[in-house]
């Protein structure tokens, strides 16, 4: 793992020259909104953002994908699928806890099942990040095993130390070969720069997620009714949920279309027969914590939960999963 | 006045003369409210009011009143005055009936914008201790510099603000509701359509529009149906531009312009533009505005014998 200091001017060629060569993806401004978006010009990269309004994940499992087409050639149907772009794209400015969400889509789309689409796109893709030096009072990755400094899941970290100047740390070769040949070697001194930022980010997140344990003896408790009372059922948290991964599919004419669907939404269980085991709006909302705090744990062996606190700060009417957790196991010990 | 508001709630649920009262409660940030339920004389100490009240709790409701039992089936709920409109239009469209909600009106001198808390999130700024009066009138939500019902206009009790007990009302300050309306209009098609497709382009299909809505309380949403399926449920072009048409159409007459469905949107799509515009194609032609009265007949709902066009003979 290598590190060094590069100046704002480098970081502009660097953007410049990505430009050219791959697919660059970074943060920009778009009216009030900070999206990911492809750079046209590197003085439009938004590096002063706490963090972007969508995940990167939509760059790996895209809101709307076609999958494959019909086609009806000479009497004979066949399938066809359209040819991905391979060229090497490059998602710059990704937080540590968005990266670290998509360790836990590794999990559900190249475990068991291999999902070649997400995978192609994982292929080609490097992750740049930018360490968090202003994490938001929403924030609570410390306590689900990250942090705003974090590395995991990306391929380069990149530290924003003041003064024009960024430590850069490799941590993957595909990480550091963006960064030959330019900067200097980092210093003792801005060395202990980057430590005391991470320790100052580190103390600006209060926010703690603590859930039990154990979910499972609390499933037909009416806590669950109780606290999805003021919940609207709309698709804000688990659409902007960098790991939330539900979809559906759908053919529009001969193509064969995979799309974001949301635990939210009364539809999501309904069917065939018009049955619906989540009629009502406390199962599906103890449906999306269970999913997160209890289910992904038991398959998977971790919580999927990063604590990037978009959920917290979107919801149109302010249900915060957090509070929510915690509560509920603080309930349970109360028994 | 939050004194006022928890001592009439309490009064309230102690009389038995509701069930349970919606009501807004400080948000885990300590700056926004959130809505809450209140069933119990001893829960009221966390109802609270302020400028951080935007939620319309009439979309609450329908649902709510299915769980009141009797003896006490009513609902109490606080309501602005532009939140009251909504409950109007429910009674007028047989969803609530007017003796089953009690309805708590607060005077309001309007809403802030949620601007600063996004700047929050975008710049990374913190909030700065708001200086009360200082620039409120940039603070103010869109929709409440047009305001004209301070004070709503039906309630069965009203919470006075006291810092205008005694004093006039407060005057709406001279805003022409439709300015931003007129704005668009006075584009070309081909401009419009190019600012609409921007627009819906960004649209996630989260349907945080509808659910968020007083008025959209369709047991199944068109949005919803799959056979057929008449909107695309992908999010797309295509099927968002029809999504947000179709929504847009169907409150025609009916939105009361609480402005609930683009404060919801997380991709900031100015919804309140494309209603109010319908809003106001029905003031002109059917010199109507919804949320006014409870016992008039929405336009796109009723019918008239001497009405001029053949096809509705």
């Amino acid at each position: 793992m290598t590190e060094k200091i590069v100046s704002k001017e480098d970081l502009k060629k660097i953007l410049e020259g990505l430009m050219k060569t791959s697919e660059l993806l970074a943060p920009g401004k778009e009216g009030d909104l900070v999206l990911f978006k492809p750079v046209k010009n590197p003085e439009e990269v938004f590096f002063a953002y706490p963090n972007s309004l969508k995940p990167v994940k939509e760059f790996f499992f895209p809101p709307r994908e076609e999958l494959f087409k019909h086609e009806i050639r000479e009497g004979k149907v066949g399938l066809s699928s359209e040819h991905q772009e391979n060229r090497k794209r490059v998602i710059w400015g990704v937080r540590p806890c968005d990266a670290k969400s998509l360790l836990m889509f590794d999990k559900m789309f190249d475990g068991e099942y291999k999902d070649s689409y997400y995978l192609e796109k994982r292929a080609k893709s490097v992750l740049v990040g930018l360490a968090c030096n202003e994490p938001l009072d929403s924030c609570f990755c410390l306590s689900l095993n990250a942090g705003p400094h974090a590395k995991e899941g990306l391929d380069v970290l990149i530290t924003d130390l003041g003064d024009d100047s960024y430590l850069v740390e490799g941590i993957t070769a595909k990480g550091e070969e963006l960064f030959q040949g330019c900067g200097k070697e980092s210093g003792e001194g801005e060395r202990t720069r980057k430590k005391e930022l991470e320790e100052a980010a580190k103390k600006k997140i209060r926010k703690t997620c603590q859930p039990p344990p154990d979910l499972e003896s609390f499933f037909e408790d009416p806590y669950w009714e109780k606290v999805s009372r003021k919940c609207i059922s709309c698709g804000v948290c688990t659409y902007l949920c960098p790991t939330c991964f539900c979809f559906d599919l759908s053919y529009e004419g001969r193509d064969c279309i995979r799309f974001w669907d949301s635990c939210s939404f009364s539809p999501f269980t309904k069917m065939t027969s018009g049955e619906n085991p989540r009629r009502e709006k406390k199962t599906r909302y103890r449906q999306r914590v269970y999913h997160k705090f209890s289910y992904f744990k038991k398959n998977f062996g971790e919580i999927a939960c990063v604590g990037c606190g978009r959920c917290l700060r979107e919801c149109p009417v302010k249900v915060d999963i957090v509070e929510i957790v915690n509560q509920c196991s603080k309930d349970k010990t109360k028994d | 006045m939050i004194k006022r508001l928890q001592e009439k709630v309490g009064k309230l649920l102690r009389e038995k003369k509701v069930a349970l009262v919606i009501g807004y409660e400080m948000a885990g940030d300590g700056i926004s409210t959130t809505p809450c339920f209140i069933e119990r004389e001893d829960e009221v100490e966390r109802l609270v009011w302020n400028e951080h009240c935007v939620y319309n709790l009439s979309r609450y409701l329908i649902e709510t009143r299915e769980l009141a039992s009797s003896p006490s089936p009513k609902i109490g709920v606080v309501a602005k005055g532009c939140d009251v409109k909504s409950i109007i239009g429910l009674i007028q469209e047989n969803q609530i009936k007017r003796d089953e909600v009690v309805i708590i009106g607060m005077e309001c001198e309007g809403q802030f914008d949620v601007e600063g808390e996004r700047q929050f999130k975008v710049e990374g700024l913190k909030l700065k201790d708001k200086d009360k009066d200082k620039d409120k009138e940039g603070k103010l939500l869109e929709k409440c510099k047009a305001c004209e019902v301070h004070i709503p206009k039906v309630y069965d009790l009203l919470i006075k603000d006291d810092r205008n007990s005694g004093a006039p009302e407060p005057q709406s300050p001279e805003v022409n509701a439709y300015a931003q309306v007129e704005e668009l209009e006075g584009k070309s098609q081909e401009e419009r359509w190019q600012y609409w497709k921007k627009e819906f382009a960004r649209c996630i299909k989260c349907y945080a529009c509808r659910q968020v809505c007083p008025l959209c309380f369709c047991p199944q949403c068109i949005a919803d149906q799959t056979l057929p399926q008449w909107i695309s449920p992908s999010p797309s072009l295509k099927g968002n531009t029809t999504w947000n048409i179709v929504r847009a159409f169907h409150l025609a007459g009916r939105c009361i312009d609480c402005g609930e469905c683009e404060r919801a949107c997380p991709m900031k799509i100015p919804l309140r533009k494309i209603n109010k515009k319908l809003g106001k194609e029905i003031k002109e032609m059917f010199d109507y505005e919804a949320g006014l009265d409870s016992e008039a007949k929405p336009p796109l709902a009723d019918f008239k014998l001497e009405d001029p066009e053949e096809f509705i003979r």
